[in-house]
């Protein structure tokens, strides 16, 4: 009895991570002071938007079976582009945004590309190509700061529309985007059949091989998204941003039921993913625990997402169901 | 029919000669860098600066070998840096707060890497054990060790090693043979013997060349996993201390640049990256060549950002040749194929 409700739990993706958040959340609000307090919320749920993106351009890659290591390093070199423009040539913010995100496609696309043409292992492309992005970017840099960021372009950080911070809604329409993409568009069914199986996906007639680039180009194009709007929130470009993001980048979709196998995404689970990472995080600060051990929390919480994910695909298997399922 | 053996017998010819041609083709391009070096600085060919490569190139290749170990078996590890630094530290910390001899915190940081490697393997098998859990799970485990490493060390240094441990990583015997690199040949040879020689080593080969025809041949490929995770645990950490022993200090830095130099070291010396075949002699090679670059680039004065870059441009120039050469195997075999 106990261990059927537990496996419908595990099953329905996101009734479990709802759980988990609601649980947390009220544990934290009865036993911490600090939780609740506008100040605290306000800086959690900017997090949250910024790392539900980063979890969503990993999420792409995953989608078609494959992954994504230069997510960091894409977003770095998308950030200084930004800032660079900005400063240095005095360009509007709104060109440079769309500079440094096409900037953050041609990227991702030319690792796609490389996987494609090459039939090298994604994981390796991707980790030789984040070195080379990140070398180029410290090397073109000279890893300075990009400071001289207009105030109207703060307010995407600092700002509130009709009470609801605007990086959140940001998030949420990147959200219905792709939501409408992986579950409305044949494009994005193609690249979870992509996912599922390269090879049924060929003899079926889809071009596998334009849904890869293209599944890589939209995970560039995402991770030079969430640089844009840390670069907001921090009031500077510096070539620091996203270094940190690779450990979130793979816990918050697989939090969230995307599967590493390809083949499914879940779009809210991504985000509730990345609530609860970012929650976690900030329970270990209002607890009091050292910062230094928060990284091995987070590399604990990654195995723990990665055991669910075995029992989902075992699961998925198991019983024989459609394995093609958009984000609901 | 003559014909066709001639054929068969020229393409094993072929295949060896490429064997060959991969540790020469590293060789080359070792002495082709020094000379290219060696004309623009006149400190290059020194005594004092061949002692420094060669005690870079000791931590280079053993990290390498940690790497080349899993590879072998058709799996990766990312967190080489991180057992690399957490053996350090664990070393570190008590000798300094527990004040126990030296020799033997050596002795149980180097367990640590045992500790660490049967942990590793052990997820890695209840996940599985497919290549991409392998990489998954050490990139948690990565963070994991690392978190180990802040959390003893609050980021701050041990300093003021016995004077023994610092003797490790200063001793040059003769005044010219540093002993860190005598230490890197003696793990590089039990390495190469148990490639060779041993039954393991040989299972660990085969589960990487084809895991499914390992399983039907009684080979138990959990065991042999937690095994190959276990020498490269015992390496890594290794190369930890060692790093630390030359340091003079243990900080929970050691190891955080780790990751790139292990992938090129041995596939730069031909290691198949998704297992099955290893080149034990091409991995030393590699990890010299990758030193000689971090000590060229130092006297030639470039950005240090430029060799970050030209890493990343290495792997792929090594997995690339790598493909290659797999396709023309695969297009021989082919030809074979239909002769008959």
């Amino acid at each position: 009895m106990f261990k059927t409700a537990l496996r419908k739990i595990v099953r329905n993706d996101l009734a479990g991570i709802t759980f988990a958040l609601v649980l947390l959340c009220t544990l934290l609000t009865i036993f911490t002071d600090g939780f609740f307090s506008a100040y605290n919320l306000d800086s959690v749920i900017k997090n949250i938007s910024i790392f539900t993106i980063v979890g969503m351009s990993q999420m792409v890659t995953l989608g078609v079976g494959q992954f994504n290591l230069s997510v960091g390093a894409i977003g770095g070199c998308a950030g200084m582009i930004f800032g660079a423009l900005i400063e240095l040539m005095g360009i509007p913010y709104v060109i440079a945004i769309i500079i440094s995100l096409t900037a953050g496609y041609l990227l991702g696309y030319f690792q796609g590309f490389l996987i494609v043409k090459t039939k090298i292992n994604a994981f390796i492309v991707t980790l030789a190509l984040a070195s080379v992005y990140h070398g180029l970017n410290m090397t073109a840099t000279e890893n300075r700061f990009f400071r001289d960021i207009p105030n109207s372009f703060k307010v995407i950080a600092k700002g509130n529309l009709w009470g609801i911070p605007i990086l959140l809604i940001f998030s949420f329409i990147t959200m219905l985007i792709f939501w409408i993409l992986f579950n409305r568009t044949v494009t994005g069914r193609k690249m979870l059949a992509t996912g599922v199986n390269v090879k049924a996906a060929d003899y079926a007639g889809i071009d596998s091989g334009s849904t890869i680039r293209l599944a890589h180009g939209l995970s560039g194009l995402l991770a030079g998204l969430a640089a844009v709007l840390t670069i907001s929130k921090l009031g500077a470009a510096q070539t620091s941003i996203g270094s940190t993001w690779l450990l979130v980048s793979f816990a918050a979709p697989i939090l969230g039921g995307t599967l590493l196998s390809g083949g499914k995404v879940s779009i809210v689970g991504t985000f509730l993913g990345a609530a609860l990472m970012t929650i976690i995080t900030n329970a270990l600060v209002l607890v009091g625990i050292s910062f230094y051990w928060f990284q091995a929390f987070t590399g604990g919480i990654l195995l723990l997402a990665f055991a669910l994910n075995k029992i989902r695909e075992s699961m998925n298997t198991g019983e024989g169901r459609v394995l093609i399922e958009g984000g609901k | 029919m003559n014909q066709l053996l001639n054929n068969v017998s020229d393409t094993s010819n072929k295949k060896k000669r490429f064997v060959i041609n991969n540790t020469m083709g590293v060789l080359l391009a070792m002495i082709v860098f020094s000379i290219f070096v060696g004309c623009s600085s006149n400190t290059f060919f020194s005594v004092d600066n061949f002692i420094a490569v060669s005690r870079i190139c000791s931590i280079t290749v053993l990290v390498g070998l940690a790497q080349m170990v899993v590879m072998a078996g058709g799996g990766l590890n990312i967190s080489v840096g991180a057992i690399g630094g957490l053996g350090a530290v664990v070393c570190g910390a008590l000798i300094k707060r527990t004040g126990i001899p030296w020799e033997f915190a050596i002795i149980l940081g180097i367990f640590i890497g045992v500790f660490c490697g049967a942990i590793n393997g052990f997820i890695i098998t209840r996940l599985g054990g497919a290549a991409e859990i392998s990489w998954l799970t050490t990139l948690a485990t990565m963070a994991v060790f690392t978190g180990f490493s802040l959390g003893i060390t609050h980021a701050k240094p041990f300093y003021d090693m016995p004077e023994g441990y610092d003797w490790i990583g200063a001793y040059n015997i003769f005044g010219v043979l540093s002993l860190m690199l005598v230490i890197m040949i003696f793990f590089a040879v039990i390495i190469w013997v148990l490639f060779k020689y041993t039954s393991l080593g040989r299972q660990v080969l085969a589960v990487g060349g084809n895991q499914k025809a390992a399983i039907l041949s009684g080979i138990n490929v959990n065991k042999v996993l937690i095994f190959k995770h276990i020498i490269s645990g015992v390496l890594a950490a290794s190369a930890g201390i060692l790093f630390s022993t030359r340091l003079g200090a243990v900080n929970a830095d050691i190891g955080k640049v780790w990751m790139l130099f292990s992938f090129a070291a041995p596939l730069i010396g031909g290691t198949r990256m998704e297992g099955g075949r290893v080149n034990v002699l091409g991995a030393v090679l590699g990890g010299v060549l990758l030193a000689l670059v971090s000590n060229g680039v130092v006297h030639m004065r470039i950005n240090i950002f430029i060799v970050e870059f030209m890493e990343g441009l290495i792997i792929l120039l090594a997995v690339g040749l790598d493909r290659l050469r797999a396709v023309r195997e695969e297009n021989l075999e082919r030809l074979e194929r239909s002769a008959i």
